[in-house]
């Protein structure tokens, strides 16, 4: 069967399926790389990308040369682990709660409240921390004044923004991420937990012994996707969230939202293009690496 | 690769057919005569077109060719044109470049047509500028943009709060320098509880133009006035002070707690919560600031007018690089600075409909006509618009006088070239995130936060931004001397 | 499981499950809560006395700043749902339509297709050369093709689609092939219907992703009467403040009338997240499986 391969009119159909969307996607996404070539240049309006001078690897030693760099790349990795880690454990335990509520109204319920967060943009998110924290208006500080405890500068203490940042990435994703886990759960063959029953096994027993051995198959996967994007991150949430205080730079300052600011606000287009292009090779040879290893663990959650 | 291209044009010929049509339209409408488009920042006002139709029946007949202003809103200004500019569009003739849409970048990066040469073909424009404005205007030695004519000549000064001040009989004529107002400052903190006493900005702080002693010329570098000596910032005594009085002024709650976080407290300033203020004084600020505000200010001059290099870089009017017909596009710009009709209706479109008139010179805007860009700095020569009620009638031969007698910089003429310092500028991001911390640190840990600031801004780049600068300095000293 | 009598341990239980996750709920909506009431507080008790969970004075002198010029916001909200609705309708679609191939196991050079897609998540060219690209090439400013065409296709939906339409049995699509059926009309008749889920999911996804985004407004757009809802309002904001802190009018003549901006700014931030909020929760019904069928990659 799968020595002769016929090209049949059915295989056409199929391979005709593709055509549209591949096209659209080679004029939108692909045709524009050709500007990658502008990382290797000094960029000139008057004499266009192709007419520039070419500059070697200039932009990239620039770049990776400043102080910036070190800064980027430690906040970048350090924020993305921290949230998977968190973010994993929360959604996780969230989806063990819900599991366990029998009600499906009410399951329902719950799922629809946590999983709102996830429907609004990060320009709205910025505003609502900034009415929790904001210094003089924030509620945060008046309840403190209230329990006559001193007042917290939020926006400039660097390291209080690591915590903001997950709590709020938390508040944010959860939802949607624990209705993957639930979904699984719900998936566990019921005569597992009749059996386990039957043996005297309390509640917790039953956690440990079958429900987190179930989860851990998709989590291992997951977090190995996310590591995989380790080096993006997410741009809203960084940007929007503390505000593009300067003062939290040390923390909050990751390679997106460097690259937006270099772009859009300095108009520094070389510096931004050899950035992007480092992190995109960067990032490349990382789901090269994940896809890889989870192609060994369970290769029908491989990408490709 | 032939038939790469052949495909990608095919896909282009059809996503383009609706908007083919549509530029052809446009093109073909006006028939012969050649249209200059000018881009401007600003919100769009819905009978442009109406004043346009004016201002076109007067171009044709001078030069030939008819004006189309576009406006293009603030926020969004800067990344339009660096987008049109980057994609060699030419679409467009004329913008405004300055402080948005940087004229020095725009120069820099290629953007903006050099004029040397052709200003000499528009005598009329050449002379309606003043020598040293024009010197001012040069980027790397060359001109790449018309500066807009306006007050050039600043002077620092205090802006404090009339109503407070007569309240608590404060005697403003103490007031010699910006320390002096503490006492002030201090009634006010602890009778006026809604009230902030000082404003500053959450940007970098200013404040050494006091007795005209130094000037900014970009990040931490300051010129000293007299001698145009570079210096930065960290390593002036007087700033340590200035630093160390607002941070002591911080610390006694004279400023307020998120000045750090403050992106934006235009609300509270126009609703009069703030008692003091730091401010670029100009003819006509006390009428100004009663009418926008609805407050009295009193302002107390802490320096003479200075004309600092560089002042007329903030507002220009650019040709673009790849304009098809830039002789066309000059003489707009010459006709918009000398022939008032047509600069009037551009400024505040056309009488009866969108302003009535006091006297000969004096104007009132009328609500909602349809054109108001209320912004006459952004299209030409300001001295050329009408006078708003409420200003004061002899406000631009103030201005004139201030210009034309003021103290003008050593440095006239020269630009900072920034291909190598904003590169280095960018790296010292971090040290000015401290900076802005000094204000706001307790007094014991000032001293060793400013060293340690200090430190990391210098060995980060601002030692290098320093040499670079100096160096163009010095060079640049050289040739004038010649 | 089955049969919980009233006062046993588990009812117990069950009770303190739903009192934990029912705070839980609160703290998650309290952010609404407070973005609602502030929207709707006066200016000057926020500036007095600070954001509060309720406000203390009622007043819509916030929205009635947004709505003084309503047909802009109303031709704004014109232009968002219909490109929205297009975009969700073409990239559910269009997505669909690449995805089954690469669902089915005898599909050829599925894996390089798969590559071809994701490595366009990873790699772009860029905003100069995509704007040069749009703008001049293929002349898409100033019309509505322009928020559609680029957001048709987007690899993460194909992969989450893919998984989704690998789930359903070869049997059933080989069964209708015997009947004589093509393969369009099995993606038409038999995949389509049995993936409801999976569609609703991307659809609704792509629509929140298009109702979000101001960035083609931006730079594409320059007619006042398509630029789009985000952008408005975003730009409503910057304005304000470029208009109230510009200093480059030397003689200082502004006409700055007093914006109630902190409240205008939660205000615009329940106009624009609003009906988005109002409308997912009918699809929520589809959200578990659709998510889970496809999503494991996510």
């Amino acid at each position: 069967m799968k020595t002769q391969k016929k090209f049949t009119a059915d295989d056409i159909r199929l391979t005709s399926m593709c055509a549209v969307p591949i096209l659209i996607v080679f004029v939108f996404c692909y045709l524009p790389m050709i500007g990658i070539i502008m990382a290797f240049k000094n960029f000139k309006y008057n004499k266009g990308i192709f007419g520039s001078d070419w500059v070697g690897l200039d932009n990239f030693k620039t770049f990776i040369l400043s102080n910036d760099f070190m800064v980027l790349l430690k906040n970048t990795l350090v924020n993305n682990a921290l949230m998977i880690a968190f973010s994993t454990a929360a959604a996780v335990a969230l989806a063990v709660l819900l599991f366990n509520l029998k009600s499906r109204s009410k399951t329902k319920f719950f799922q629809t409240v946590f999983i709102t967060p996830h429907f609004i943009s990060w320009v709205v998110v910025g505003y609502i921390v900034y009415s929790f924290l904001n210094p003089s208006y924030g509620i945060v500080n008046s309840l403190l004044k209230m329990m006559e405890l001193p007042e917290v500068e939020w926006y400039s203490i660097p390291w209080l923004w690591i915590p903001i940042l997950v709590i709020t990435e938390t508040w944010k994703t959860i939802g949607m991420n624990s209705v993957i886990y639930y979904a699984t759960l719900m998936s566990i063959d019921e005569s597992l937990f009749e059996a386990a029953r039957m043996d005297g096994a309390g509640k917790w027993m039953i956690t440990k012994k079958i429900i987190l051995p179930e989860l851990a198959s998709i989590v291992t996967i997951m977090t190995i996707m996310a590591i995989g994007k380790i080096f993006r991150a997410d741009f809203g949430l960084f940007y929007f969230v503390p505000r593009n205080v300067g003062a939290l730079y040390p923390v909050t300052d990751v390679f997106d939202t460097y690259i937006f600011r270099q772009m859009r606000i300095d108009n520094n287009l070389n510096i931004s293009a050899a950035a992007g292009l480092l992190q995109s090779v960067v990032g490349f040879i990382c789901v090269m690496v994940t896809n890889h290893v989870v192609n060994r663990v369970d290769s029908d959650k491989a990408l490709f | 690769m032939k038939r790469i291209l052949l495909v990608l044009c095919s896909i282009a010929m059809c996503f383009s057919v609706a908007s083919c049509a549509r530029n052809a339209e446009q093109t073909q409408g006006n028939g012969e005569m050649p249209t200059i488009v000018w881009y401007v920042p600003g919100d769009s006002q819905p009978n442009a077109d109406k004043v346009m139709e004016k201002v076109s029946e007067i171009t044709e007949k001078e030069i030939g060719a008819r004006l189309n202003l576009r406006f293009i809103d603030q926020a969004s200004f800067n990344q339009k044109l660096n987008m049109l500019m980057a994609s060699g569009s030419d679409e467009y003739d004329l913008c405004f470049t300055g402080y948005t849409n940087v004229y020095s970048k725009a120069a820099e990066g290629g953007g903006l047509l050099e004029l040397d040469e052709m200003l000499d073909n528009t005598p009329e424009l050449k002379n309606s500028i003043l020598e040293g404005v024009w010197n001012d205007a040069r980027y790397n030695g060359h001109i790449y943009a018309v500066p807009n004519t306006q007050i050039f000549a600043l002077s620092t000064s205090i802006e404090l709060d009339k109503e407070l001040v007569d309240k608590y009989n404060f005697d403003i004529s103490t007031v010699k320098e910006l320390k002096d107002i503490e006492p002030f400052l201090e009634m006010v903190k602890q009778n006026e509880p809604e009230i902030f006493p000082f404003r500053t900005a959450n940007s970098e702080q200013w404040g050494l133009e006091q007795k005209n002693q130094y000037n900014k010329l970009s990040g931490r570098l300051y010129i000293k006035q007299d001698t145009g000596e570079i210096y930065r910032n960290l390593d002036l005594p007087e700033y340590k002070e200035l630093m160390r009085l607002l941070n002591s002024w911080y610390n006694k709650g004279y400023i307020r707690k998120d000045v750090k976080t403050m992106n934006d407290d235009t609300a509270d300033y126009n609703a009069g919560r703030y008692a003091a203020y730091m401010i670029n004084w100009k003819p006509g600020m006390a009428e100004s600031s009663k009418q926008r505000l609805g407050r009295e200010k009193y302002y107390v001059k802490l320096s003479e007018p200075y004309r600092q290099q560089g002042i007329c870089q903030e507002t220009m009017t650019g040709i673009n690089a790849n304009c098809k017909n830039p002789d066309l596009a000059l003489k707009m710009i010459e006709l918009v600075n000398t022939n008032t009709d047509v600069y009037r209706l551009i400024c505040h479109g056309i009488e009866g409909e969108n302003y009535e008139k006091i006297d000969e010179n004096t104007i009132r805007y009328i609500e909602n006509s349809g054109y108001n860009p209320n912004a006459d700095w952004k299209f030409g020569n300001q001295f050329n618009a009408y006078v708003l009620e409420g200003q004061p009638s002899d406000i631009w031969e103030q201005m004139k006088h201030i210009n034309a007698t003021a103290k003008e910089s050593p440095l006239t003429g020269f630009t900072l070239n920034m291909g190598k310092i904003s590169g280095l500028q960018n790296q010292t991001t971090t040290a000015v995130a401290q900076l802005k911390s000094l204000m706001v640190c307790s007094p014991d840990e000032f001293d060793d936060l400013y060293e340690k600031t200090n430190e990391v801004e210098y060995e980060s780049g601002g030692k290098e931004i320093l040499d670079d600068a100096k160096a163009q300095v010095e060079k640049f000293l050289e040739t004038k001397n010649q | 499981m089955q049969n919980i009598r009233p006062g046993s341990k588990r009812t117990k239980r069950q009770m303190g499950l739903t009192i934990f996750l029912g705070i839980l709920c609160i703290f998650f909506l309290l952010p609404f809560i407070i973005l609602l009431s502030v929207s709707f507080s006066s200016e000057k008790d926020i500036l007095l006395h600070g954001y509060s969970v309720l406000p203390q004075h009622f007043s819509t002198e916030s929205y009635e700043y947004l709505f003084k010029n309503a047909t802009g916001i109303i031709q704004a909200y014109k232009v968002t749902i219909i490109t929205s609705f297009v975009t969700m309708i073409g990239a559910v679609l269009l997505d669909a339509l690449i995805a089954y191939p690469l669902s089915l196991k005898r599909m050829t050079g599925k894996k390089w297709i798969s590559l071809y897609l994701y490595f366009t998540m990873l790699f772009s060219g860029g905003l100069v050369p995509t704007y040069i690209l749009i703008a001049k090439y293929l002349n898409l400013c100033d019309t509505y093709l322009v928020y559609i065409l680029p957001a048709l296709i987007s690899p993460w939906y194909i992969f989450m689609m893919r998984t989704s339409f690998a789930a359903i049995p070869d049997g059933l699509l080989e069964a209708a092939k015997i009947d004589g059926a093509n393969e369009y009309t099995v993606f038409f008749r038999i995949v389509l219907p049995l993936s409801k889920p999976v569609l609703a999911t991307v659809a609704l996804f792509t629509f929140l992703t298009k109702w979000n985004d101001w960035n083609t407004s931006m730079l594409y757009i320059n007619d006042e009467n398509m630029i789009s809802l985000q952008y408005l309002l975003q730009r409503i904001m910057e304005n304000i403040t470029m208009l109230q802190n510009s200093e480059r009018d030397l003689s200082g003549y502004m006409s700055v009338s007093d914006i109630p901006s902190e409240t205008v700014r939660m205000a615009m931030a329940v106009v624009v997240a609003g009906p988005a909020l109002l409308v997912f929760p009918f699809f929520q019904k589809y959200f578990v499986k659709g998510l889970t069928v496809g999503s494991v990659k996510g």
